[in-house]
């Protein structure tokens, strides 16, 4: 890896991918420390699927190296599987099987205690609706479901497609709360998602994907300081709210408004990572 | 070795459990038992001839059993698997497996366990209804596994190449009707013919040969080269076919 940080636990190189003539993927290059919560932000179409497909050897691409787990994604070896957990675009579980058997399939699968399984429902909560059949949920409690089966042997490293697509704002909320505890335990996450307020709560750096380009990556707070627009927004008593410019023009407006009594508030005009998006992208989501 | 065992295991179970609560797989198990049950209904006097004449018995064993062992291969070897395996793309269950580090190895070989011994439980089923002597049945349920096998090879590669079940539904037929076929080769001389060499054509033949007292060797050459030719195109077909459904290039 040339342009990726060595001790990473999943690093892109120059990564190109094309279907026919179209190309989907151009020139990525991030990394990922371990135990790092990282966003690959996107519209739909933008490649954050493709991306994890190229990730999780669904797809293989057409230049630039790929380093997973240490080691180049060609020579990850079926050990090297158990330790990555995947929640897919398309991940199911079958209808016909309680929720709870179906937790107890992939704990079998993965080799794990059928113990964990209780305690994996209780974090989704679905400890209640253990025994209903999938095809009998409702697409918030399939993908609680789905998730907590891509957790049951605690990878080291999770994909995480779009994980609260379609869950109401509790179960959101739970998720979230996951997410951090996951984060405690070190676990590396790799989440895509086009929700910029939770790439904002949960990730520590994000990637922002436009046209199959990374055109951003960084924290999220660094990437709004980076957008900040050179200016603040004064509330006052009487007189409406006014923008100054961070300059010594408006600390002279401030002081003015001071002295006259008029100040109510001083804010920063940072931008949200929607519109440090669209600064960046010139796209709406 | 010991966690490919278990995942084997695991896969196993839940073929089984799907297999006896999937409504459309149900069908295909029941349907060979009850086609016996309606044979000895059609053909109640040669089975009362059967009675007294030895030649007669001879034509009538191997009538219900040749029958009993292409209706048990051909429903439940091809149906089921061509839908279960349909369903599982069709609702991305198999793609899921596969992100679960299950390899095409372990899903086949659970799957077609699971046939196998589906297949095996209807044939003994059939051939307990039949009536024939039991001194056949160690040749009956050897000959229905020898046969299940190129049958659960094609019944793997129709089901990855279906879309859904409904395209499932379509290619399955191809391939039942191939295994019906040696059922009526002693009704029609044009079907003698093609019979030998369909699926079950080489185990149907050994079973006659058993029969008649009749299995040698150069007996058995052409109808295993037959099992054997149909084994080893499913088994390159299959592998082929996997391999091009875990990518999405």
């Amino acid at each position: 890896m040339s342009r990726t940080e060595t001790g990473a636990i999943l690093a892109m190189d120059a990564v190109s991918l094309s279907f026919k003539d179209k190309r989907v993927l151009d020139n990525l290059t991030f990394s990922i420390p371990r135990g790092q919560t990282f966003g690959f932000l996107g519209p739909s179409g933008a490649g954050k699927t493709t991306t994890i497909k190229l990730l999780t050897r669904q797809l293989t691409k057409d230049a630039g190296r790929i380093n997973l787990l240490g080691r180049p994604i060609e020579r990850a070896s079926t050990a090297d599987y158990e330790r990555i957990g995947i929640l897919s675009d398309t991940s199911a579980l079958y209808e016909r099987m309680s929720i709870a058997e179906n937790l107890l399939l992939y704990a079998r699968l993965r080799g794990v205690s059928h113990g964990r399984v209780p305690y994996l429902l209780e974090r989704v909560g679905l400890s209640g609706s253990a025994k209903t059949l999938v095809k009998n949920c409702s697409k918030g409690m399939r993908q609680r479901a789905a998730l907590a089966a891509a957790l049951v042997h605690q990878p080291e490293l999770l994909f995480l497609d779009e994980p609260t697509s379609g869950l109401d704002p509790a179960a959101r909320t739970e998720v979230h709360k996951m997410l951090g505890e996951l984060k405690e335990r070190g676990t590396t996450v790799f989440l895509t998602t086009h929700d910029m307020a939770e790439a904002e709560e949960v990730c520590d750096r994000v990637a922002i994907l436009c046209n199959g380009a990374i055109a951003a990556c960084d924290g999220p707070e660094e990437l709004k300081l980076r957008y900040a627009r050179n200016r603040v927004v004064i509330r006052t008593r009487t007189r409406g709210t006014h923008e100054a410019a961070k300059d010594a023009a408006g600390a002279a407006l401030i002081d003015e408004l001071i002295a006259a009594g008029e100040l109510v508030s001083i804010h920063s005009d940072e931008p949200n990572l929607e519109e440090v998006f669209l600064e960046v992208t010139g796209r709406e989501f | 070795m010991q966690s490919s065992i278990a995942k084997l295991g695991a896969l196993f179970e839940k073929d089984a459990r799907d297999m006896l609560k999937n409504p459309t797989m149900l069908v295909t198990v029941v349907l060979p038992v009850a086609m016996i049950v309606l044979y000895r209904f059609v053909y109640r006097d040669l089975l009362a001839a059967a009675e007294a004449d030895l030649a007669v018995r001879l034509a009538s064993d191997g009538l219900f059993l040749c029958s009993a062992l292409c209706l048990s291969v051909g429903m439940v070897g091809s149906m089921t698997l061509v839908y279960g395996i349909a369903e599982e793309k069709e609702k991305h269950t198999l793609r899921t497996l596969m992100l679960a580090n299950v390899s095409a190895g372990q899903v086949a070989l659970a799957k077609g366990l699971v046939c196998l011994a589906m297949t095996l439980l209807v044939g003994t089923l059939c051939f307990a209804l039949t009536g024939v002597s039991w001194n056949a049945f160690p040749a009956f349920i050897g000959l229905t596994a020898l046969g299940s096998v190129p049958v659960i090879l094609l019944g793997l590669v129709l089901g990855l190449a279906s879309r859904d079940q409904m395209t499932a539904g379509l290619s399955s037929m191809p391939i039942l009707l191939l295994c019906l076929v040696p059922m009526f080769a002693p009704m029609a001389p044009e079907a003698e013919a093609v019979a030998t060499f369909t699926p079950l054509g080489g185990v149907v033949e050994l079973m006659r040969l058993v029969l008649a007292g009749e299995l040698t060797l150069e007996a058995a050459a052409l109808p295993l080269a037959v099992t054997a030719a149909w084994t080893l195109l499913g088994a390159v077909v299959f592998k082929l076919l996997y391999r091009k459904l875990a990518q999405d290039n």
